[in-house]
């Protein structure tokens, strides 16, 4: 780009009362006009398909052509709450469990890893970019890897495994999967949670340390005392995006499980009844549906408690 | 406490790092890498020590046969466009708001920032994409990926376009500069972190997302590299030396250009999280 | 105003990359390219591939096959997202028929409805249609249309490493006795006796080649019909008994078997990692090219004393449809010609070992393997109750075969599961 064009003396211009209404500016009308490509797009691509859930979920759309397609009210609703035919509540259950042991993990793991990253010293930059790696491989690369560490009767955690006179089918196992799948999605993503807490870590000036010294706290009260509160904005943000995101996930599970072993969440669920084996769309929507509203009803309370906190501080 | 006692610290802090860290985050990667050199006898054998002989051969077999490159190149090529056209459309959607250019921007701010607590629409999209032609186009794959960067552009431009000085404008309106000129030319390269952040977010979105190619597109060879990789992982999944040298293959350029980036990466990526 | 101008051609722009494919998209539908989709069978992908490229040489057009691993689960999506995109030609199902005469359409499998619905275009009078065999054409045919080219039929049962069993002296069991003695004999002498594998997508395999196998030997005549008319129990006798038998079959597979990945079953057994494999005769393809000087025996997993009681299960494989919104039908119909040529089909029987559907000889290295079982055996359809696709939760076939797992790999008993399922099977055909 011509930066060198760019006439500096615009920067140094003086003051001038602002325009009471910024559209009668010259910049109104071009401006709004070049609005359009993006509202459009936001429009089709985000608001339209959103409100198109909600319509879809209450039919029984299949997809399949020249079907009809009726209204059913909230049967689909129903049908996936009725404990004889629907898999809502077990992989609510089983998403709730992600859910939470995805959230505090992570969130526990990234505190300490923040602790013990903060500083600026020889190597810790590459330790921060280790940590962070996964999330540059992306989600098929991380779960080939792992599923490759656990393949049961030849992997190096089989050799671990081994020395302790164990074995496991690990992702193969009803009761191994879930943790181990849990497992993975922490490791993809806790660089991330921890690399929120340094950057608000940063941020603490180094003299309430000092100050603190002086009235001869310790190292835990340093840290209960000056870091923990003060990190508290960037513990909302990460525990909310912990949370939501771990209560809508299925990329992981798709590559490691598919779904078996209890390991159906109900992003994963929601795929299935929509894509796979019977393919019925409209309770495929349901399930959005139910995801969004659950998101709704463990976010917001969440979000009220955690910004409290950060108050009362 | 001293400057030596702090040294000491933070020596002992680091080690603590580096057992956790090395063996969960660097190991695997360097257990592919050796997989990736062994002979298929030596893995079914003896899979967890060094290659013997050291078997280059893995890496042509899962190129011819994994159609990596073209997956890549998709990836590439969906996370570009998805991204510039996303953060492009979000500038120019923002900045009237920010300004209050345009009449109702308060209203469109607000149908941007529901659009952070709607549902999943998949199932919206994929029928949309048949009706509007998108569907298993490249074209089209592109544009069902504007999401993410729109939505949180507009958010993220509005605050960090407030803060720029009105008086800009004015100057350059008083200049004759046009509109377009000027948020290509003054605008945008006054913005830098804030392009880095949302294009961040924008391009990890694009770059990981595996059910959309897998409801999207139905043509191998517009298959990104989170789902060519995943159909090369099926058919190989026996054959863990070839697939080890696909997926490192694939890996390496990842690794590298991350490791050139990371530092604005980490920057932008975390800058973004905290103020939002 | 120069700037407004500029941004007028790029919404129009914008636009244009909206729109801009679909008059692209009818044009292309007078020459091709023909798009095919398979589940990933790698000796059937293979011949695909080699019969695509001789159709492309023949009529110059380009074919398109794309691929996804595992049925009834990433390959499932991709046929669904396939059937309303309306991009694909032709697809690879399994055959329509049999099912039970008291199943409700809304429980068939997405692949039986599609037919049901007329999804598939009929081909009735197609040249090819008089040389299949009338019991090929009849799986593929409802309400009088027939709806499909079978391929053929493989065979489900027991190969045998013949080098291991002639190390130790060893001749392949007619009864279930034998083969436990057999196992136990090379178990003593430190070889995995059976290979099997059922991680990433594969708990069908424990339905359809291990409890079916046994049901089968057990419980003679149709199962399938049995169950949907009511007249059969989970909770009976055979069927427990056949839980049972199953269960222990599985303590003569590797270590940890439901955690192996199934595409690795081949590939384990040319490498002589077990004694036996319990598979489906399309994976001889693939172990043959994995280790060409491996010699291997067949026989049936007895689940009887009686000899003639025990069966090869039989399985009629990958059909192909064509799908009536296909943008390019005629050059679909072609294809179809194409394939069933002698010459043509003549090479997929050989590459893929299938049991041909057409009247002829094809010979086949897995043929040869059969030897004498060849093509005997009952219909997998059969011996199995059909399990309700849309039905209670417990009977969905991914959550009946989840729970047979957890019965194999002892979480639960055989008596607790069967009263689940039997529970779950009243109160369904009450409901009807």
């Amino acid at each position: 780009m011509g930066q060198t064009e760019t006439p500096a003396r615009w920067l140094q211009t003086p003051r001038r009362r602002p325009a009471a209404r910024g559209w009668r500016s010259s910049y109104a009308r071009p401006g709004a006009a070049a609005m359009s490509p993006g509202i459009i797009a936001y429009l089709l691509f985000s608001l339209v398909p959103a409100l198109g859930t909600f319509v879809i979920s209450m039919t029984n759309y299949s997809g399949i052509p020249g079907l009809p397609v009726r209204f059913v009210g909230l049967g689909n609703f129903a049908s996936m709450v009725s404990s004889a035919a629907g898999g809502f509540l077990p992989s609510l259950e089983i998403t709730m469990t992600f859910a939470v042991s995805v959230t505090l993990v992570q969130n526990v793991a990234a505190l300490g890893l923040a602790v013990l990253l903060r500083n600026r010293f020889p190597l810790v930059g590459l330790m921060r970019a280790l940590i962070f790696l996964p999330a540059a491989l992306g989600v098929t690369i991380n779960g080939i890897l792992w599923l490759l560490i656990f393949t049961p009767n030849q992997g190096p955690a089989a050799s671990v495994l081994a020395v302790f006179h164990r074995s496991s089918a690990f992702f193969g196992s009803p009761s191994a999967a879930l943790p181990l799948v849990i497992f993975v999605q922490i490791w993809a993503n806790v660089g991330f949670t921890t690399l929120i807490y340094l950057a608000s870590m940063d941020n603490i000036p180094e003299d309430y340390y000092d100050a603190a010294r002086l009235d001869g706290a310790g190292r835990w009260h340093l840290f209960r005392g000056v870091t923990y509160p003060l990190i508290s904005t960037a513990m909302t943000v990460s525990i909310l995006l912990a949370a939501v995101g771990s209560m809508n996930v299925y990329d992981i599970i798709y590559v490691l499980t598919g779904g078996v072993n209890n390991t159906m969440t109900l992003g994963m669920y929601m795929f299935n009844t929509s894509f796979v084996g019977s393919g019925d769309l409209g309770l495929g929507a349901a399930v959005s549906v139910m995801m969004f509203v659950l998101t709704l009803v463990v976010a917001l309370p969440l979000q009220w408690i955690l910004r409290r906190r950060e108050v009362s501080v | 406490m001293s400057r030596r006692l702090r040294a000491r610290e933070q020596a002992w802090k680091l080690a603590l790092a580096a057992v956790i860290i090395v063996p969960l985050f660097a190991v695997p990667l360097l257990y592919l890498l050796d997989v990736s050199l062994e002979s298929a006898s030596q893995f079914l054998t003896d899979p967890l020590s060094f290659p013997h002989p050291v078997v280059l051969g893995n890496y042509p077999s899962a190129w011819a046969q994994g159609n990596l490159g073209q997956y890549f190149l998709n990836s590439v090529i969906y996370t570009v466009s998805a991204t510039f056209l996303s953060v492009l459309f979000a500038v120019f959607v923002a900045f009237p708001i920010a300004r209050r250019y345009a009449r109702g921007g308060s209203l469109i701010y607000a149908l941007f920032l529901a659009g952070f607590f709607l549902p999943v629409s998949i199932i919206p999209l994929f029928i949309e994409a048949q009706k509007l032609g998108l569907y298993n186009t490249q074209w089209g794959y592109v544009l069902l990926h504007l999401q993410t960067g729109l939505t949180l552009g507009v958010l993220f431009f509005v605050g960090y376009f407030s803060n720029i000085p009105r008086d800009l404008d004015e100057s350059a309106q008083l200049d004759g500069c046009g509109y377009l000129q000027y948020v290509i030319r003054i605008l945008l390269p006054l913005s830098g972190p804030a392009l880095v952040t949302v294009s961040i977010y924008s391009a990890v979105a694009t770059w990981n997302d595996l059910i959309g190619p897998i409801v999207f597109l139905a043509s191998e060879k517009y298959f990104p590299l989170t789902r060519g990789l995943f159909t090369f992982y099926g058919q190989y999944e026996s054959e863990w030396t070839l697939l080890a040298a696909g997926v490192f293959i694939v890996a390496l350029p990842l690794v590298l250009t991350f490791g050139v980036i990371q530092r604005y990466l980490v920057r932008g990526a975390t800058a973004g999280a905290v103020k939002l | 105003m120069r700037s407004s101008v500029r941004m007028g051609s790029l919404v129009a722009a914008a636009a244009l990359i909206g729109g801009g494919l679909v008059p692209v998209a009818t044009q292309a539908a007078v020459n091709g390219p023909l798009n095919i989709i398979e589940w990933v069978n790698p000796p059937a992908v293979k011949a695909t591939n080699i019969i695509d490229r001789g159709f492309e040489q023949a009529y110059h057009v380009k074919v398109n096959l794309t691929t996804a691993v595992g049925r009834p689960t990433n390959y499932a999506a991709l046929e669904k997202t396939s059937v309303e995109g309306g991009t694909q030609d032709i697809m690879a199902v399994f055959p329509i028929q049999p099912y039970p005469p008291g199943m409700p359409t809304s429980d068939l499998t997405s692949e039986q409805l599609w037919g049901v619905d007329g999804v598939y275009l009929p081909l009735n009078g197609q040249p090819w249609v008089k040389r299949l065999n009338p019991a090929s054409a009849a799986a593929q045919t409802y309400n009088g249309k027939l709806y499909g080219l079978n391929t053929g039929v493989y065979q489900i049962g027991v190969f045998y490493n013949k080098a291991i069993f002639a190390r130790y002296h060893l001749s392949p069991p007619r009864t279930l006795n034998a083969f436990i003695k057999l196992a136990r004999t090379l178990k003593a002498k430190h070889v995995t006796p059976l290979y099997f594998a059922t991680s990433g997508g594969a708990t069908v395999y424990d339905y359809v080649m291990l409890l079916d196998s046994q049901l089968m030997a057990l419980w003679p005549g149709n199962v399938d019909n049995q169950f949907w008319s009511g007249k059969a129990s989970f909770e009976s006798p055979r069927f427990i008994r056949a839980l049972r038998q199953a269960k222990e079959i599985t303590s003569f597979m590797e270590p940890n078997w439901q955690g192996e990945p199934w595409t690795g079953m081949p590939g384990a057994f040319a490498a002589g990692k077990a004694a036996m494999l319990l598979d489906g005769s399309w994976d001889m393809a693939s172990v043959l090219t994995a280790n060409p000087k491996i010699h291997i025996g067949y026989f049936p997993l007895p689940g009887s004393n009686v000899p003639a009681r025990n069966q090869s299960i039989l399985q009629p494989d990958l059909t192909w449809v064509i799908l009536k919104n296909a943008p390019h039908r005629a050059l679909a119909l072609r294809w179809f010609n194409y394939f069933s040529q002698p010459k043509v089909y003549a090479n997929y029987v050989k590459e893929t070992g299938i049991s041909p559907s057409f009247k002829g000889s094809y010979p086949s290295a897995t043929q040869a393997i059969l030897g004498s079982y060849l093509s005997k055996g009952l219909l997998e359809a059969n011996a199995e109750p059909a399990l309700p696709a849309n039905g209670p939760f417990v009977l969905q076939p991914a959550n009946f075969w989840s729970t047979l797992q957890n019965v194999l790999i002892g979480r639960t008993t055989p008596r607790a599961a069967a009263a689940k399922w039997e529970t779950a099977w009243k109160k369904m055909l009450a409901g009807k």
